[in-house]
């Protein structure tokens, strides 16, 4: 397997200096379960970051120890706070939406306005309502009565209104039909993000928010396979569609991976050098026609290689 | 930040982590108390139809008549003695609360939720020993005083009908209201008298992953048990014992209030109930 | 010693200890607890050597002081 989990993400042009979320060598078992095996993050502000994985991975172990809410080994530093020790002053600048995405059932949905309106300093219950009033939730509806989607719709009206430094989204489309999943992010980009906060989404449907990200890390059983800017990415990657007669010269180039098509092959390419792609492309070009693949083409790729 | 919005957010902060108890638990802190209330007023009434008319003139007039002149605040234990049984709801109510407050939230998963707002664990669990202690005992009383405020003025009214006069009022309302005063008091001092049952309970409501009531009492039994068997001592039972009867609680006067809250068996009480308490704050950390 | 962050919280020996033996897991942190208020009832009795007992306070409504007239009555 290729080493690329040493140092994880660099800092990039896009954020600040500071990181947002520095962590090194995170680790956490359930009993013999190791779910995180030795992560090392460096998220910079600004940044909005992709945790990609099979279900399983660990994903939700890390986003879970990120906000305090497990008890992860290692250091870990997110917006300057030890989460383990100091939640409840990271959670004034921080947001979380758990993949289960339950809201406590038994409140109507004022109820849940008006408890986060006295405990959250940074709570904005104006905002809120305008948002909720584009919805069709029922304030005196209490929230078992709600659906699935309301209840997303409900949990992004609180976010949204919240002034925070930092959102962790843990599968926070999971379950909900197109039409609101469109909406979640649209919603979460225009009227959420404005860079100076930092996301952090965990998914494994890469290909919903693959537009939106400015950063990737793919995890996979605890370890971090494979992290970089979405940049770096497309420079790196070329995926060529390979006509027949051109395979061996393809297999000589020693593509990372290969997909069969209609009438040919899709060959994946990792370039050594992102910053002298240019040579290389050439080369590629004459194989057949190029184009950037998607996240999940890498995805697969890279983790085919942690599975064999 | 200045210290008055400081006390601002910390006061907007407790009733939030407050309210939020109460419209969690709306069937067990308003429902059961109005039902329990309801059910007596109906129960009185039943009895009190079961006389014949002269008989109910008579009861009339010493309810409202034979008071005139006497000491309220001597008068006010005997009603207060009457409203024992009210005790054993308000800790029944309270002690059942507690179980499910660390659990429930766990179940359903809104957990997650809960601790995405930036309320330490400590903050949490303290607020469902406030609300055991002040919250449930408070409504109770509230709903209680007016449960007798209907009765009381339907009997009037009644009375009046009747021909009685109704000259002991004065009397009779400062009676019940310090009566009502006491039973406050008697069932905020029960509850801090049973510190150690609040803690024990919350423990393992925020430990036990289903029936934490029963693992409570279990846990309890168990225990003596043990101590039974391996040190043929009986400790843990004279304990039980000696915080069971709610006689004990019965506040008749405020003059000893002070001897009840500092005894030194309350205070030892209190003190356990805090490792208890301190116990299952750290158990939060676990709780996903 | 350890690092000190923005919050201003130090992860000091004394914590590290404490996590990697009472707070290792939900049910070391369960019997810690429960053996610390055994040993303080048991303690504290061996030192008193007094039984735990209830509350003894004086019941006025056995000794209530209102005239014969109103007793007869309400009795």
């Amino acid at each position: 397997m290729e080493e690329l989990t040493g140092d994880g993400l660099t800092l990039g042009d896009r954020g600040s200096p500071e990181s947002a979320i520095r962590a090194r060598q995170l680790r956490k078992s359930y009993g013999k379960f190791v779910a995180l095996d030795g992560i090392d993050l460096d998220i910079p502000k600004g940044a909005i970051c992709g945790l990609i994985g099979p279900n399983g991975a660990g994903k939700t172990t890390v986003l879970k120890s990120l906000v305090g809410l497990c008890d992860a080994g290692g250091d870990l530093a997110v917006i300057g706070h030890d989460p383990r020790l100091a939640r409840e002053a990271l959670m004034q600048d921080a947001c979380f939406i758990a993949d289960v995405g339950v809201l406590p059932k038994s409140l109507r949905v004022i109820d849940v306005l008006d408890y986060v309106d006295d405990v959250h300093p940074k709570f904005d219950r104006e905002k809120a309502l305008r948002f909720l009033s584009t919805t069709d939730i029922d304030l005196r509806k209490r929230v078992k009565a709600l659906s699935k989607g309301m209840v997303t719709q409900l949990h992004l009206a609180l976010v949204m209104a919240i002034d925070v430094e930092l959102l962790i989204l843990d599968e926070p489309t999971l379950g909900l039909d197109i039409i609101y999943r469109q909406e979640f992010y649209d919603r979460l980009l225009t009227q959420f993000y404005d860079g100076r906060q930092t996301i952090v989404i965990s998914t494994h449907q890469v290909e919903e928010i693959e537009s939106l990200l400015s950063h990737l890390i793919f995890i996979s059983r605890g370890k971090i396979v494979f992290s970089t800017e979405m940049e770096a990415l497309q420079r790196r990657f070329v995926e060529v569609a390979v006509t027949p007669e051109n395979f061996s010269l393809a297999d000589e180039l020693k593509p990372i991976h290969t997909r069969s098509t209609l009438g040919g092959k899709d060959y994946l390419f990792e370039t050594d050098d992102d910053e002298q792609a240019t040579p290389d492309r050439r080369q590629f070009e004459r194989l057949g026609r190029v184009s950037t693949p998607s996240v999940a083409d890498v995805f697969l790729a890279k983790l085919g290689g942690v599975h064999e | 930040m200045s210290d008055s919005s400081i006390v601002t957010l910390a006061a907007r902060r407790w009733r939030g982590l407050l309210m939020r108890e109460i419209r969690e638990n709306r069937s067990l802190m308003l429902y059961a108390p109005c039902l329990l209330v309801l059910v007596a007023i109906l129960l009185g009434l039943r009895l009190f139809t079961l006389f014949s008319l002269e008989r109910q003139t008579a009861a009339m007039d010493l309810l409202f008549n034979r008071f005139e002149g006497i000491n309220a605040l001597e008068l006010a234990p005997l009603l207060t003695s009457a409203g024992a049984l009210n005790l054993v709801f308000i800790v029944g109510i309270a002690l059942s609360y507690l179980a499910t407050s660390l659990y429930s939230d766990r179940r359903e998963l809104s957990y997650f939720f809960w601790q995405s707002m930036p309320i330490s664990d400590r903050a949490t669990v303290m607020s469902k020993v406030a609300t055991s202690v002040l919250v449930i005992p408070a409504i109770y009383l509230a709903i209680l005083t007016l449960g007798s405020m209907i009765l009381f003025i339907s009997a009037a009214v009644y009375s009046f009908s009747l021909g009685v006069e109704l000259n002991g009022l004065v009397e009779l309302v400062s009676t019940m209201s310090i009566a009502l005063g006491f039973i406050g008091l008697s069932a905020v001092t029960a509850m801090l008298w049973l510190l150690p049952a609040v803690g024990w309970i919350l423990l393992f409501s925020a430990y036990a992953t289903r029936v934490p009531l029963l693992w409570a009492i279990g846990g309890l039994v168990a225990l003596s048990l043990l101590e039974e068997v391996v040190l043929s001592s009986n400790t843990i039972d004279t304990w039980i014992a000696s915080r069971s009867s709610p006689w004990q609680y019965l506040v008749f006067s405020i003059d000893d209030l002070g001897a009840r809250l500092f005894s030194y068996d309350m205070l030892f009480g209190a003190l356990l109930g805090g490792i208890l308490i301190s116990g299952a704050i750290l158990m939060r950390r676990f709780a996903d | 010693m350890g690092r000190q962050n923005k919050s201003g919280h130090r992860v000091t020996f004394m914590q590290r200890t404490l996590r990697n033996t009472l707070l290792y897991n939900k049910h070391t942190l369960f019997i810690a607890t429960v053996t610390a208020v055994l040993v303080i009832i048991a303690v504290e009795g061996r030192l008193t050597s007094r039984e735990a007992s209830s509350q003894e306070f004086e019941n006025p409504f056995f000794d209530i002081q209102v005239s014969p007239q109103v007793r007869a009555d309400i009795r």
